[in-house]
């Protein structure tokens, strides 16, 4: 054991690998924090250039850039409103209030050290409680997930919206929007109205851009160039505007250690993904909360809370990968593919086939996590000097990389149709104080919902009852409708004392 | 260096400019983008990124991979029959794309006119297999169980329409069992279900799981395609069993219609070289995957009979056909 330790280390802890890794970071957070172009994006440009370098070399920095892109998305979600990435969207709720205070420098903080944390309790997982973690992912199947999202779509359903009302109709658009598509079951067209560029559903990354980045500069441009950038630039009294104290991040540490575990959990569960745990997390904060009104405001604990869940996805989304050969998430798929190109087949025989290779790169990830505390740092000053530019000069450039990030996913012309149209929506939603964000989150859950119950359906013969006699399912549908009670409830209470 | 990359893209520009892309005595003059139907980090993905870096070597121009995933493989292969038939953009095909899925939806391409076959370059390896510790030690003790049990047991395929489901189907049609189909959206999470428990028996390919198979989480009952697979020498494939057909789908490169034939003589001979290569062996063998090469026009042929044949039998299977 001690034996493979020294080899991994010594494989693993050379200048080159910690280059990789921090190259990774620096362009994860590059693209993530860019409105319109995001990490998946940056992962798929390199895995073909890593091909050819050695598996620590090539792993590092894809995992690296995967983790910059996820902390990179909230830079320009806290700044512009506009969230790079789509686990960001969550950020925004919180972070943008907070810089129209002033206190950018302060969220952009809090962001980040609650993104390290995230990150390092979930490679510690990794590292340590890989086998009875995945052995619980398994034990979600269809039956298990689809109570699981219907809980997760119970909590977030109002994430972001004036009503709850307008929460909920938001919601309903979105998943309404995602049956649009090949019939996940069926494969029978559904909505598509002929058009095969329909077939595979409504792009997501191209529907994120217009909902969240495009409608926001509409939005802005139509506030005034004027007005909207001297609101935006306030400065703030507060001496500790562009800090975070001690205090501060001491006040956080619970609401951050929930949300590492609740990633951590969304992370090794195959399928279910780092947006979903974002706003799972920054919807456990608000319901903890003694103040829960504050929140959408300006809360700092609505900063740490996402952002520490979705950073937990990376970690704990390797642990199916490295285990059952089974990746957790959708940038795991794609680092698998690197695996797989260098010989390394994912999977039970891993660890006890290569276990240098894999020991070295946890090394490597927790290192990656400490870089992560500087390198994005000259990040943040650019992002906060380029927020100071003309809102003239500035907001054209982003619509250009709305454009370039809607077609670069898959060099295809409808997907930016598709962003403007969704730019509009987003748009007009915010005029009406409806929540992008809901829709957004109902978008990605709703199709799993779908799929997920109609398959455990499909595996008891149609017979409802096995979401209640399989006891995780049980538990889950109990949990969602504890959820409705208690929403109804505090409603009630705070109607009186209103 | 310098001079010598600077005579070669003159002489390149000069070809082109001269001769014009028609002539196909200077083909490839300039790179070729190469269209993969699945998403990244895939087996399709993998094989056609190390095939086509040994392709690269030989037609001296860069094949640039492009990943377009999405709806069973039907969007990449669309992209391809949509491109100019020059030569210069070509990609990937699975078995289904051509030969099933334009039966039960519309597609944008008609797929034996639209489109070419340069070549098979590897077939996918397909088995039916149930969980390492689950009491089933071959396949006839699972169909005793499924007899004794009918209803009761489920089996899991990467979606409606793949292969691993008719071909799963259809053996379940000729026994006579009674089981339930959960259509799952790809292999990964198939495999998931299948470790899960969450249904008894998948369909899907040996490649995928080889880490788990070797590992004894999973156990191969049926080979369900033509021939015995080394990683588990000792089961028998569905023809051994008195199955008259089997699960035959490869991986092939496709092409435009009208794409000139020097060239896609050109690109054959290219792949049937990369599929031969030691190196590219090797490495696929390290994923347990066996390039086999199959001329265009005998793979298209093989193509048109499957699609004869598996049209016949969808409604059969419970699979809607287009009106």
């Amino acid at each position: 054991m001690l034996e493979t330790l020294a080899v991994a280390a010594s494989q693993a802890l050379t200048l080159t690998n910690f280059f990789g890794a921090a190259l990774g970071i620096f362009l994860g957070s590059l693209l993530g924090a860019i409105p319109g172009l995001n990490g998946t994006m940056a992962i798929a440009l390199l895995i073909p250039v890593t091909y050819t370098w050695s598996p620590l070399f090539a792993i590092a920095m894809l995992v690296g850039c995967w983790k910059g892109s996820v902390y990179g998305g909230s830079i320009s979600a806290v700044l512009l409103n506009a969230p790079g990435t789509p686990e960001a969207a969550a950020t925004a709720l919180d972070g943008y209030p907070l810089t129209k205070q002033g206190k950018a420098g302060k969220a952009l903080k809090m962001a980040l050290y609650a993104s390290v944390i995230g990150a390092v309790f979930s490679d510690a997982l990794l590292m340590v409680a890989s086998p009875p973690i995945a052995a619980l992912a398994l034990m979600f199947g269809p039956a298990e997930l689809a109570m699981l999202i219907l809980f997760a779509l119970v909590v977030v359903a109002d994430t972001g919206a004036k009503s709850q009302l307008k929460g909920l109709i938001s919601t309903a658009l979105g998943m309404l929007l995602a049956t649009v598509g090949l019939d996940p079951i069926t494969t029978q067209q559904r909505f598509t109205f002929g058009s095969i560029d329909l077939d595979a559903g409504i792009g997501l990354l191209a529907m994120l851009i217009g909902l969240l980045v495009m409608s926001e500069v509409l939005v802005q441009m139509e506030e005034g160039w004027k007005e909207a950038h001297a609101e935006a630039m306030v400065k703030s009294d507060d001496p500790n505007a562009s800090r975070v104290t001690w205090p501060e991040l001491k006040g956080c540490l619970g609401t951050i250690f929930r949300s590492s575990i609740l990633g951590s959990f969304c992370g090794a569960l195959p399928g279910v993904g780092s947006i979903t745990a974002a706003f799972m997390g920054y919807d456990q904060a608000r319901r903890l909360s003694k103040h829960p009104e504050r929140f959408g405001k300006g809360e700092l604990q609505g900063v740490a809370a996402p952002e520490a869940a979705n950073n937990a996805v990376c970690g704990a989304g390797l642990i199916p990968l490295v285990t059952l050969g089974i990746p957790g998430a959708l940038s795991a798929a794609v680092i698998m593919g690197a695996f797989m190109i260098h010989g390394l087949a994912p999977g039970p025989m891993l660890m006890v086939e290569h276990p240098e290779t894999i020991y070295g790169l946890f090394m490597l990830l927790i290192l990656s996590d400490f870089f992560m505390l500087i390198i994005p740092l000259p990040l943040m000053k650019a992002g906060q000097w380029v927020v100071s530019v003309p809102r003239a000069y500035l907001f054209p450039v982003i619509l250009a990389l709305c454009v370039i990030g809607a077609f670069g996913t898959h060099q295809n012309l409808f997907d930016v149709k598709v962003m403007v149209f969704f730019g509009v929506v987003g748009y007009l939603m915010k005029k009406w104080e409806l929540s992008p964000a809901a829709l957004l989150i109902a978008f990605i859950l709703g199709p799993m919902a779908e799929v997920y119950l109609r398959q455990a359906l499909k595996i008891s013969g149609g017979d409802p009852s096995i979401f209640v006699t399989k006891p995780l399912a049980a538990l889950f549908l109990a949990l969602s409708l504890g959820a409705i009670v208690w929403t109804v409830l505090r409603n009630r209470r705070s109607k009186k004392t209103a | 260096m310098g001079r010598k990359l600077l005579a070669v893209m003159l002489a390149v520009v000069l070809a082109v400019a001269i001769a014009g892309p028609s002539l196909a005595d200077n083909y490839p003059s300039k790179p070729i983008k190469f269209i993969i139907n699945f998403s990244a980090g895939g087996t399709t993905d993998t094989a056609a990124r190390l095939m086509s870096s040994k392709a690269t070597e030989i037609l001296q121009q860069a094949l640039i991979c492009m990943n377009k995933p999405g709806a069973g493989g039907t969007l990449g292969v669309s992209e391809v029959a949509r491109a100019k038939g020059n030569g210069y953009t070509i990609g990937t095909c699975n078995m289904p794309a051509v030969a099933i899925i334009p039966l039960t939806r519309k597609v944008p391409y008609e797929p034996f006119k639209d489109l070419v076959q340069v070549c098979a370059v590897m077939p996918y390896e397909y088995a039916l297999m149930v969980r390492g510790d689950s009491p089933w030690k071959t396949w006839e003790e699972f169909v005793e169980y499924v007899k004794k049990n009918p209803g009761k047991v489920t089996y899991g395929s990467p979606g409606t329409g793949t292969t691993n489901h008719l071909v799963t189907a259809r053996i379940g049609k000729e026994l006579g069992l009674s089981w339930n189909h959960v259509p799952f959206q790809g292999g990964v999470k198939e495999t998931a279900a299948l470790l899960g428990g969450h249904v008894d028996i998948i369909n899907n390919t040996t490649a995928s799981v080889a880490s788990s198979i070797k590992a004894g989480k999973i156990r191969v009952l049926l080979v369900t395609s033509e021939e015995r697979f080394g990683m588990v020498p000792d089961v028998p494939t569905m023809k051994e069993k008195g199955f008259k057909f089997s699960q035959i789908s490869y991986m092939s490169v496709v092409a435009p219609a009208g794409t000139p034939p020097a060239a896609l003589e050109k690109l054959s001979a290219a792949f049937q070289v990369a599929c031969s290569d030691k190196g590219v062996i090797k490495s696929c063998a390290q994923l347990d995957l066996h390039p086999k090469f199959i001329p265009g026009k005998q793979y298209q042929a093989l193509l048109e009979k499957l699609s004869a044949e598996w049209g016949a039998l969808l409604p059969e299977l419970g699979v809607k056909i287009k009106k």
